[in-house]
């Protein structure tokens, strides 16, 4: 008896929601576990935000837009495990994510076998269009090469740095902007004085920064993640070794600087998002961000997701919800204007180039450049 | 005959998966499921069986898979050969890592085993040009015969006839002579020393087994996922696979493939959405909790519920 | 190399070391009673941290009130760690293997607790011990005052486990217990309160320890799943496992054999040194060598 009526109740359920209208289902593979975590509830807020807004301007000619939400815990080997489900169980129409570069490279042949378009915040140089030419993947923000060229630009130009000293992490993102930096320095014939590795997690940075101190550097430039930024600066200041600090896209941002407030007064970082930009876009999705998450600021790369949304949503909205033909439509004619300005996919698959250059005053970033 | 009909059942089952089920999600789950019982097999039989601790199995496992891909792929090797490779590497290590166990017990023991996890970690994440270190290994060949690629439900088939060919070893071992023998070091080292036995010669073994098991899971992993970085061979890792064993039951025969196979899928069963920050919460408690309560592991009861299924009466089946 | 900056590599080496060695006396006081190791040691740190943060910075509640308020709730963890894992294990028959995963389960537990509550990103600790730019100098080497705070915390709290080990009857029973668990109850030792105070006194000093390391580490995860619970046991084994004051010293040496590594040979490579030293101390002198007088505490 009591079965059937939870039958009933069922069935009555699902009519009513297939009433409704269908939904679009859509991944996010995201870090949200795991000692790497810290990007998560950024990429969710950032795509959920869109999602909603999207979903409360009526959905996609009708459909609403459904997200399902995967933890890749930082761990590419764990990302292959949920992209899988995604794609095959769950049948979503579109990834977004992983954000982590080395797990992007091992489970992009997956988004290409099942034809199911995968737009990701990943930033490493290494699998742009050119370098892995997979039709199904793209990238949301601008990727570490062209940050890292603006990055040396400005410390060699503007600086005036002439024997920049680097410190640099373990990670994939680390070591990417570390080749960049080798191969750009040169170009202006400025040679790197020295390199020193700091290890995620580590705390002291002391015979790292003696060693730069004695190989004569004139400016320190970092590749590190936030802690370690944090570490770095804190100690630089504690052994009164006064050079100018220009840092990577980790370098500025919340994260970092409220670790170190007063000793990151100064310093200077290459961006990819800047919540005091005055730019109208910008203002407007740090207001409703701020506005649907209890006033907390977004930092990167809660606006490419946000961003990616909306490029997604363009697509279903022009050619419905088939992978091939979302993919096409993404690399051929999608063209909106996202948080990050004018959102085209280039030869590379990325759909911006946006970066700046900032210091930061005590409280904010100020903008000095932004490119595009 | 009992063991007979229990083989056959296993035998049947894994036939069945892949016919019955393919989605490529539960195909590629249940494949590492596998990968990682054969892993703790080896550790139910180190630590179950021989009575040594190790926390960096995970070292194996790496050295198994890393081996394997560069093999294959920077030499050029047929997979069948980079795996064996991946193995013997692996042994020897398990041989170099016996040696502190002759002297120290316990937890001494498993400082060492951890030290030696995070030094084989770090050499993943430095030697970038053998491994890739933090930028991943790719483009690691999938199994295939001929020009042909195998089917993940093949590969399902291949992993489970490894999977029992590595239980039927260590059956084998175990009622040998040289099992008996471990059992008797387990209990008491001195005494099996002074019955003539060199418990030397049994831990370089049980270690070298152990070894070559997690060799042969990171190689096979290697080789299934196509792609490697070292995220997969922490210490949070090792630590998962000994829990694996002791879930499933360190002194049964079943305990490596009911644990290695349960604590796989309990956590991609508990990914619900809009709660995707617990389910490691919910996996850790749920451990824990089988470890309170039924010390002696997961393997016995299912072992018990089989027999109930099929009628088997109750007899010297004790730790089959 | 110029003196002047091996004397703060000194410095710097020896104070990160000292924290290892803080760690590490969690580690001996169990070891001391119970002869088991919790592999969830450091999450008592980061729970520290993490409680006085809420207290200090969240509620407002001062300093000495949160710090007192702290200590209670890792003192009661402590009792509760004895009362829900290690009773139930070892009444069932669970060995020290079960009580290893076990603890290795609550450290993952632990972690993900506190991302699913205060979430993934590392929090700035108020700069209760001295800020960032508070510091003393001697000679031409600068010692933040941060450092001079755990020294001295270290201090105090080495003078009260002498004095609690050696001169109260709760070190007689430590010891006893340790030496012989059934004697110890035939003679009269409450062997459940004193297991009970040794699992107080394990997770409070690691609880502290992690207070005082929240300026270092931040209030983040890394403090309950980092390196630092590996070298923590590190220092626990160059201390022979039984030598509270033999625990720090293989701390700062730990510390100081990184901070050299780092001067000398290669910061890359770092970690693989230390973890090799410690290989070879395990095998070449498994009674630790820092550990002068093992059979008396």
């Amino acid at each position: 008896m009591k079965l059937n009526r939870v039958l009933v109740l069922a069935i009555v359920l699902l009519l009513g929601v297939a009433a409704l209208g269908a939904t679009i289902k859509v991944a996010l593979v995201a870090p949200f576990t795991g000692l790497g975590s810290i990007l998560g509830d950024y990429i969710k807020m950032g795509a959920q935000l869109a999602l909603e807004e999207i979903n409360a301007a009526g959905g996609i000619n009708g459909d609403m837009l459904e997200m399902i939400v995967y933890d890749d815990a930082a761990n590419p080997s764990t990302a292959a495990n949920v992209v899988r489900r995604a794609l095959f169980q769950d049948n979503v129409v579109a990834v977004f994510g992983p954000n982590m570069s080395s797990a992007v490279i091992g489970v992009h042949p997956l988004a290409q076998q099942a034809k199911i378009p995968m737009l990701v915040g990943a930033t490493s140089p290494s699998f742009r269009y050119t370098k892995i030419p997979n039709d199904f993947l793209f990238r949301l923000r601008a990727d570490d090469e062209v940050k890292v060229v603006q990055l040396v630009k400005y410390a060699v130009e503007v600086l005036g740095i002439k024997k920049p000293g680097v410190i640099y992490g373990s990670t994939d993102y680390c070591l990417a902007a570390l080749e960049v930096a080798k191969v750009e320095f040169p170009k202006y014939g400025v040679e790197i004085v020295a390199m020193e590795q700091i290890k995620e997690g580590d705390k002291d940075a002391t015979g790292q920064l003696l060693k730069l101190k004695n190989a004569g550097f004139d400016g320190l430039i970092g590749l590190t993640h936030e802690s370690e930024a944090a570490v770095t600066v804190n100690q630089l200041r504690q052994l009164q070794i006064d050079v100018p600090i220009i840092g990577f896209s980790a370098w500025g941002v919340p994260a970092f600087t409220d670790l170190a407030p007063e000793a990151a007064i100064g310093v200077y970082s290459v961006q990819g998002f800047n919540p005091v930009d005055p730019d109208p876009a910008v203002v407007a999705f740090v207001d409703a961000y701020k506005a649907r998450w209890d006033g907390k600021e977004p930092s990167d790369p809660a606006q490419a997701y946000y961003d990616g949304m909306y490029l997604l949503a363009e697509a279903i909205k022009n050619v419905g919800t088939d992978g091939t033909k979302i993919a096409q439509y993404l690399a051929t004619k999608a063209n909106i204007v996202g948080v990050q300005g004018e959102l085209k996919c280039d030869e590379h698959h990325n759909f911006t180039n946006v970066c700046l250059i900032s210091q930061f005053d005590g409280k904010d970033w100020k903008i000095i450049n932004k490119m595009f | 005959m009992k063991k007979l009909l229990f083989i056959a059942g296993a035998i049947l089952v894994i036939i069945l998966f892949p016919i019955l089920n393919k989605n490529m999600y539960h195909l590629y789950l249940m494949n590492r499921a596998l990968i990682h019982a054969i892993l703790a097999t080896g550790l139910v039989f180190l630590t179950g069986f021989a009575g040594q601790i190790s926390l960096g199995q995970a070292g194996f496992y790496a050295i198994g898979a890393y081996s394997s891909a560069y093999f294959t792929v920077k030499l050029g090797m047929p997979i069948p050969v980079g795996i064996i490779i991946g193995i013997a590497i692996s042994v020897l290590a398990g041989f170099l890592l016996s040696i502190p166990s002759f002297k120290l017990k316990a937890f001494f023991l498993s400082l060492v085993t951890i030290a030696f996890g995070q030094i084989v970690w770090m050499l993943v994440i430095n030697l970038t040009p053998i491994t890739g270190g933090p930028y991943g290994f790719f483009g690691i060949p999938f199994y295939s015969v001929g020009n042909n690629m195998l089917s993940f439900g093949q590969v399902f088939w291949l992993f489970g006839a490894l999977l029992i060919l590595c239980v039927y070893i260590m059956f084998r071992i175990k009622h040998s002579h040289f099992g008996r023998a471990m059992l008797a070091m387990n209990d008491d080292d001195v005494a099996t020393e002074s019955c003539g036995i060199s418990t030397k010669r049994l831990k370089i073994a049980a270690f070298g087994f152990a070894a070559g098991l997690a060799g042969l899971a990171g190689a096979l992993y290697a080789h299934l996922a196509g792609f490697l970085s070292p995220e997969p061979f922490t210490f949070f890792e090792s630590s998962n696979f000994v829990a694996m064993a002791v879930v499933g039951g360190l002194r049964h025969m079943s305990g490596g493939v009911v644990g290695g196979i349960g604590l796989t899928l309990l956590p991609e069963f508990l990914r619900f959405g809009g709660w995707e920050n617990y389910y490691l919460m919910v996996t850790s408690l749920i451990v824990i909790v089988v470890i309170i309560f039924m010390p002696m592991g997961l393997g016995p009861i299912i072992e018990n519920l089989f027999r109930k299924i099929f009628r088997l009466k109750r007899s010297n089946t004790k730790t089959l | 190399m110029m003196l002047q900056d091996i004397l703060q590599n000194i410095v710097s080496g020896a104070s990160i070391g000292a924290t290892y060695g803080l760690v590490g006396l969690g580690v001996v006081f169990l070891w001391l009673t119970i002869s088991r190791i919790n592999f969830a040691n450091i999450s008592s740190a980061m729970l520290g941290a993490y409680l006085f943060y809420t207290f200090y910075t969240m509620v407002n509640l001062g300093f000495f009130l949160s710090f007192v308020l702290s200590v209670g709730v890792i003192a009661l963890y402590g009792i509760g760690l004895r009362a829900f894992i290690y009773e139930p294990i070892r009444k069932r028959g669970g060995g020290r293997l079960e009580f290893v995963v076990a603890t290795l389960m609550l450290c993952t537990f632990w972690l993900n607790l506190i991302i699913v509550t205060y979430g993934a990103l590392p929090k700035p600790f108020p700069p209760v011990f001295g800020g960032n730019k508070d510091f003393i100098t001697i000679g031409s080497v600068r010692i933040p005052t941060l450092y001079l705070n755990i020294y001295l915390v270290i201090a105090v709290l080495m003078v009260l486990i002498y004095f609690i080990l050696n001169k109260t009857l709760i070190g007689k029973s430590f010891r006893a217990a340790a030496q012989n668990r059934e004697a110890a109850a035939l003679m009269g030792i409450d062997v459940k309160v004193t297991t009970s105070l040794s699992f107080i006194m394990a997770t409070c000093v690691v609880g502290i320890a992690g207070i005082l390391l929240a300026p270092i580490y931040f209030v983040s995860l890394e403090l309950g799943g980092g390196s630092i619970g590996v070298k923590g046991f590190a220092s626990a084994v160059l201390g022979g496992l039984t030598n509270p004051y033999g625990t720090i010293l293989g701390g700062i040496s730990l510390g100081l054999l990184e901070n050299f590594s780092t001067l000398y040979i290669s910061s890359t490579y770092r970690d693989i040194i230390s973890f090799s030293v410690l290989v070879a101390v395990l095998i070449l002198k498994p009674s630790g060598i820092f550990n002068w007088k093992s059979k008396k505490i």
